[in-house]
Formats: C-alpha cells, structure tokens, sequence
C-alpha cells in the first residue's frame, strides 16, 4: 500500500490541482477568454490537433537540432578548452558574453542577418543551450582524480587516450548534469526565439501558434499550445533524466 | 472686504478643482503601434483638455511591433482599444469574445505594402512574388491572411517587420508594410527615394480603420462613458486637422523619439490629401461616422475571399452605431 | 633469492618544491633485483616523493633515479605503481580496470583475457570480474589496484602506504598475499610505510628516512630466519627486531615519536 502511494501521489496531487481548476471557472463562471477551464482546453486540443501538430513537430526539430548542436560544440569546445589553455584564456570571454546577453534582445536582430528563418530559431536556442553543457563539462574535466591521472601518465597514454579513456568517463556526470539544464533551456530558447524574432508561415512552432492565438483573443487555443510547450519540455527532462541514469546508475553516486 | 471675496473665489476654485478631478472616470486607450501621426486625433484631444472637459482622466497606452494590446480589453484592463481594420472585430465576434466597434475614425484603411521604385513592383500583382515582405505580428494575423487568399501572396515570403527601416533599406527587392500616410515619408528621409506606395484599400480591402473597440458590458452599463469618449475623441481630430496641433505632436515626439515635426506635418497633409479620415460618410455625418451597410459589405468580400464562413459572424455584435453618425464636432472644421 | 644484480640507483636525489620546502636532500641508494625493500619513516619525509622520482612521475631538482632494465619481453613494463587509494576507474570493471595498461599500450580486451584471468586467480578476485569498484570492500579494491600493477609483468614495483586504508585483519592477510607474490615472480619492491609492523614482516631490507629534510639516515638488514611470514612474526627474533627499528626511527626523529605506529 505504501509502495503505490508512494509511485501514484505525484499524480494524484495533479489531478486534484487539474480538478480544482476546472471548479473554479466553474463556481466564479469566469469567461473563456480570461481563464479557460482544463476542459475547454482539452477539446480546443483535440480539435486543432491538426493544426497544432505541425507547429509542434518545429518546435520539438528545432529543440533538439540546436541540442544536439550544443552537445557537440560543448563537447568539443570543453576539450579544447581543457587540451589548451591557450584556447581557452582567448575564447571563454566570448563564451560568458553569449551567455550572458538576453536572447530576446539578440534574436531580432539575429533574424536581419540569416536569411533562413529556422537557421536563426536554430542558433538562438543553441546561443541558450551551449554554455551549461560546455562548462559544465569544462569543471568535469579538471574533476578528473589525480592519481588516475599519473597512472595514464606512467603508462605512457597518449593525450587522445587520457581524453578518451579518462577525461570523458570521468567527465560524463558533470555532462549529463549540464545537458539535464540545456534540454530545458532549448526548449526555452526554441520559444522565445520565436516569439521575439516572430516567425510566421510556414517555418513556424507553437510560439507563433500562442502569437497568433493571443492576437485573435482565442485564449483557449493559446493554453492547448502552452500545454504542449510543457509536455515537450517534461518529455525532455525526464527522456535527459532517463539518460543520465542509464550512463551513471552503476557507478556514479548521484544516480544510485 | 476684497480680501476675504479673494479668498472665498480661491477656495471655491479649488474645491470645485477636487470635485471634478475626483469625479473625473479614469481611461485607459490603448493604440496598435507606436505614436504616429495617424494617432493624432487623440493625443490632440489629451493635450487641449478635450478629454478633460468631458470629464474623462485618459491615459494613452502604446501598441508597438512587439506588443500585443489585444486580450487587454476582453480582460478588462483597458476600458477602450484602437484596432486597425474589421477583421480584428470579426475574429473576436467569431470567437465568443464581447467586444465590439463604436467608433471608426479613418474611413479609409491606409494599410499599404511599400516597395522600391524601379524593380518592377509599380504594378501591384508583382508584389506577391517578392522573395521578402515585412510584415508585423498585428498584420500577420489580419489583412496577411487577406492578401493570401485574395491576391496569391504566400506565407513563405513574410518575415517579421519590427518597426525597423534597415532591412527594407538595405534590399532592393524586399516590400515592407507601412501606412501610406506615415512610412513612406521617412523611407524618403532615412533612404533619399521615393518609394512605390500601394494601398490595400485600392484593391479591395474597404474595412473602417483606426477603430474604437470597447467591452460588450460597458455599452450595456455604461453607455454615457463611451459617448464621452468618442465624442471627445472626434473633436480630438477636428482640431488635430485643423487647430493648432503643436502640443499634441510634442507629446507624440515624447511617446515616440523616432518622429519628427516635419514627418508628423507632411503625415498630416497626406492624410487630409488621401481622404484618410474625412471622406464618403464622414463629410456629411462627422468624423468617426460608420454604417451597418459597409460592414456587411466588407464582410461579405471577406467570406467571398475565403477567410470565414457565411455564417461564422453575427454582424449584429460587431459594431453598434449609436455614439457616431451625430455631426459632433463638425463646427471645427475650418 | 639471489640478489645481486642492481636493478635501481639513485644517486645523490635532492628535490626541492620551494625555497623553503625540500623534500628530499642527496638521497644515494642501490636495489638489487629482487629485493623487497621497506622505507620506514615519519610523515612529510619525503617517501612518496622519492617513490614518484623513481618511477618518473616527477623528475628532481637533482641527481637522478636510475633502471636498468633486465631481460624482460619487449611488452612488459619495468614499473607497477600502487597508490594509497586505489585509484580504480569506477566506471570500468574490475576486468576493465586490471585490463587498462594492456589497453593503453594498445592490446584489445579479447587478447587480454589470459594475463587478465591470472591475475584475477593469484589476486584472489574469482566471481568479482564484472563487478563496479563500488561494489567492493577496501581490501578488494586494493587487490585490483594490484592486479593492475601487476599486469604487465613489471620489474619493479612500487608501493605507496598501500595498505595505510585497511582494517588490521585485511591487511595482514595483505601483507601475507603480496609477499607470496613477489616472491614467485621474483619482483623487486619498493613499500613505503608508516608501520614498523609491516615493515618488518614483509622486508628484506628497511631504509629510515628522516623528517624534512628526507635524508636515509639508516638502511636496517631484515634477515629472517623463516620464510613463513605467521612464524616470523610470532618468533621472539620478530619482536627484537621490531623495537630495534623503532628505536632508530625515533633516534632520528626525536619529535616524531608519535609517527610510527608500532601494531
């Protein structure tokens, strides 16, 4: 008994909430274009689905395209970085300036000059992403213990089989971590780049679907799009999570 | 004896002062762009206490490229909101949201897609080949979705217009939206060229403009605000067009630095010449003046073109007639 | 044993970290093949250090620690190298982990399997090969870290307080592991410990090493009369020798009597 309560609270806890809501709208009759109840939405869901669901499927492209560009630039960079302090004393101040500009003061001005609407969507969440992951990575591989380090010294590795046999390994936790936030943050980044820059046609995802919505005053609408912007970033999140077990669970303290 | 006559005058102004601030209603009108010309009407009425006299505490909210003020009057959070064209009314009518036109200050639209001289596009059928055309979010889901269905443009040409001149500046073929009585004058200022000017009013696009929209219940509860406002309003654009328009413009140039006298005053001079806002009904019945007839007629263009379906609007929501078509203000003409 | 020939000299070894911090001053010593040598002293003196000079992790001020290599085959290694902590890869498993130089020196795991069994065999970790290090006791992980250092059938080997970690129980049955071990493949041993104790059961031969600055300020002969080291140690000889070695750690470390644990 304990065992199921355990598994089936978080769930319960939602409906309850979900639940609440809907009595809400009920009892203080609060209109649809202010507050739509999770019923409303729900049937404005299955009724654009069709529309909805391509926007959806740009949105989840550009996530994880400017992920995957994340985690190879971040894995390359952090080993450049790490391999050569020379490289990295040049390019880090470059590194903090992307990561600290707003990407909604970026975007704008990021569409004038790349012609292809999804190229720039691709580089304004991947400006969002890149940098927990790169130095993340970079603190990971510094982590590396030292006296593994002079045993691969000892036995004459070369510097491509520290990286590969130790760096990496010993690195992967810290990984994992940053690329845990960096799924987040694509999505986030995905979104906002689209809303600020403003997409529209056909190179569009749900950002320009909840623009639209909001535009038009079909509030519901907008909620059904937001709800898919959240089931994509908790698929995300738990898929990274899933991962991050998969690679760590038998070895790694902060996934056992 | 003089004295205390002084004193009792002084402290009877003030307390009448305090009376009327206190019983002035407080409003808040938001617009859909940024401080133009074309918002003139109304910063007119703010700055020479038209609105004032009517007993009315305005406050004027901008719109831009990136702001959406829409949702705010269903909400309830600004008492009174500018809408560009009909589609805006129709799509909320369409939608269940109680909102609905009481005044319409342009009789004609002067939404306009703007290109270069010399590439062709003099002729209004080559705009809808351009690789690029510039459009902003308020458009984008209004009269965009006209011009698809009615004159072949296609979606993969819009990129998002943010108020920005550079772009279009920068390339010969690109076409940009703008009003026919504001951009093109500072396309002319920024870029030395006179720029090709085609107004979608011309081609079949014969909505009302620069709407009045207020929320459903407020036309039920509170009708006397709204026939205070629009009237203050419409006598806002008598003098904006024909008084002294000096403090109104300064205000605008505060709201919005990027304007200048001479722009505001060539805008002005476009718009009286374009019939922006006095031609057809407006002559004989004042500015803000609409009729039922029109609005259907545009509706039906509307559902011909293939935006909404016979049956989609119930036009007896969309615009209710009895705060226009009364003459205000018309002695100001000059 | 024989053991004449020299296998290892360092000669007049100084190294200094800084200024004022020198860790080790004109250490001279010779170690002949075979030899399980022992080096005794207080913390700070300088035994990790000499031990890493000597297998080239660190290189000193001046002189010079120098092998000459015997006639092993051209794959084997001349230097084992076991830490105070294991030093696994706790991603890897214990056959991952042992396979390691092997793989570094570029021979895949299929080709390894062999050495790699018999180390698992004389090492004791039978059923363990696919395990993670997390899974295992201290003592199993230092047999690993062995097993490691033993794979390329090194020359010589060099041990860091390697047992400095462990229960007293695991660490006796250590102790008695190792010296077998070294024993049949005739290595030569280089253990640096805190522990007169170990010092003395294991030993052939013990170097005491003064506090900062490291000096050999004796080289103590460990004869046994028994090659069983649980005689050895229960023999009245055992005890002499163990307070005669004491005695000359704290002769030449008057404020370090503390240091050497006497077990």
């Amino acid at each position: 008994m304990r065992l199921n309560l355990n598994r089936y609270l978080p769930w319960f806890v939602f409906l309850l909430a979900l639940l609440s809501w809907e009595l809400l709208v009920f009892i203080y009759q609060i209109p649809h274009y202010i507050l739509p109840s999770p019923r409303l939405i729900g049937v404005t869901l299955i009724q654009n689905f069709e529309s909805l669901a391509p926007a959806w499927w740009f949105t989840v492209k550009i996530t994880f395209g400017a992920l995957g560009l994340s985690v190879i630039s971040g894995l390359l960079l952090s080993s450049l970085f790490v391999l050569s302090p020379w490289i990295e004393r040049s390019f880090l101040p470059f590194a903090i300036i992307l990561q600290v500009t707003p990407i909604v003061a970026i975007a704008p001005l990021i569409l004038i000059y790349i012609d292809s609407t999804t190229g720039a969507l691709l580089l304004c969440a991947w400006i969002v992403a890149f940098f927990p992951i790169m130095s993340n990575t970079v603190i990971g591989l510094r982590a590396t213990d030292k006296n593994l380090r002079d045993l691969f010294r000892l036995y004459k590795a070369t510097r491509w089989q520290t990286l590969r046999l130790l760096l990496m390994p010993s690195a992967s936790p810290y990984f994992l971590a940053g690329l845990k936030i960096a799924g987040g943050l694509s999505l986030i980044g995905a979104v906002v780049a689209e809303f600020t820059a403003g997409a529209a046609g056909r190179e569009t995802g749900l950002a320009s679907r909840i623009l639209e919505a909001s535009f038009r005053t079909e509030t519901p609408k907008m909620f059904a799009a937001l709800v898919l912007v959240s089931l994509t970033g908790v698929a995300i999140f738990s898929l990274l999570n899933q991962l991050s077990v998969f690679f760590l669970e038998h070895w790694h303290d902060s996934e056992i | 004896m003089k004295n205390k006559f002084l004193s009792v005058s002084i402290a009877l102004t003030c307390i009448f002062s305090c009376i009327q601030v206190l019983a002035q209603d407080k409003v808040i009108f938001a617009t859909n762009w940024k401080a133009q010309a074309a918002h003139g009407g109304f910063y007119q009425a703010l700055v020479d206490g038209t609105y004032t006299k009517a007993g009315l505490n305005v406050t004027i909210q901008q719109g831009g490229p990136q702001v959406n003020n829409r949702p705010l009057l269903a909400a309830g959070k600004i008492q009174f909101l500018m809408t560009g064209n009909l589609l805006h009314p129709f799509d909320n009518v369409k939608n269940g949201v109680p909102t609905v036109a009481v005044a319409a200050m342009f009789q004609k639209d002067p939404q306009a897609l703007i290109a270069h001289p010399g590439q062709g596009y003099e002729n209004f059928a080559a705009l809808a080949k351009a690789t690029v055309v510039m459009v902003a979010k308020d458009g984008q889901f209004s009269w965009w979705q006209w011009l698809k269905v009615q004159h072949g443009f296609k979606d993969e040409q819009l990129k998002p217009y943010n108020y920005n001149l550079s772009p279009f500046l920068a390339s010969k073929t690109s076409v940009q939206q703008g009003y026919s009585v504001a951009e093109p004058i500072y396309i002319e200022n920024q870029g030395k060229f006179k720029p090709v000017v085609h107004l979608l009013a011309d081609h079949g696009f014969s909505t009302y403009s620069t709407l009045i929209e207020a929320h459903a219940e407020m036309v039920q509860k509170n009708p006397d605000l709204i026939k205070r406002f629009v009237d203050a309003s419409i006598r806002g654009w008598y003098n904006y067009l024909y008084a002294d328009r000096k403090a109104a413009n300064a205000l605008m140039q505060k709201e919005n630095p990027e304007l200048s006298d001479d722009e505001l005053e060539r805008s002005v001079a476009l718009m009286k010449q374009q019939g922006v806002v006095e031609s057809g009904e407006a002559l004989e019945r004042g500015i803000g003046a609409m009729n039922a007839n029109r609005v259907k007629d545009f509706y039906d263009k509307m559902v011909k073109a293939g935006l909404y379906k016979a049956g989609d609007v119930d036009l007896k929501k969309v615009a209710v007639f009895d705060f226009v078509n009364q003459s205000v203000g018309k002695e100001l003409r000059k | 044993m024989k053991v004449d020939r020299e296998i290892i000299s360092i000669h007049e070894v100084s190294h200094q970290f800084s200024e004022s911090i020198i860790a080790l001053q004109n250490i001279s010593l010779s170690i002949a093949q075979g030899e399980f040598v022992a080096f005794l002293g207080p913390s700070g003196c300088g035994k990790s250090t000499l031990l890493r000079i000597i297998a080239g992790l660190d290189q000193p001020t001046s002189g010079f620690a120098k092998h000459h290599r015997g006639q092993a085959s051209t794959e084997s290694f001349p230097i084992g190298f076991v830490f105070q902590d294991p030093t696994l890869m706790p991603w890897a498993t214990v056959s991952q982990n042992i396979h390691l130089p092997l793989k570094l020196a570029g021979t895949s795991m299929s080709d390894s399997q062999g050495l790699i069994q018999q180390q698992i065999a004389s090492l004791g970790l039978q059923g363990f090969e696919q395990a993670y290090p997390r899974q295992l006791s201290g003592g199993m992980k230092m047999r690993v870290s062995i097993a490691r250092s033993l794979i390329t059938t090194p020359q010589v080997l060099l041990m860091d307080e390697p047992f400095a970690a462990l229960d007293e129980i695991t660490r006796m049955r250590l102790n008695d592991d190792l010296l077998s071990l070294c024993r049949k493949q005739s290595l030569t041993t280089l253990f640096v410990t805190h522990s007169v104790f170990e010092a003395v059961s294991m030993a052939q031969k013990i170097v005491i090493m003064s506090p900062r600055p490291g000096r050999i300020v004796d080289v103590i002969d460990n004869a046994k009369p028994t090659d069983d080291p649980e005689q050895w140690r229960v023999s009245t000889e055992f005890a002499k020798r163990c307070a005669y070695v004491s005695h000359q750690l704290r002769l030449h470390s008057p404020q370090a009597t503390s240091e050497a644990l006497i077990q």
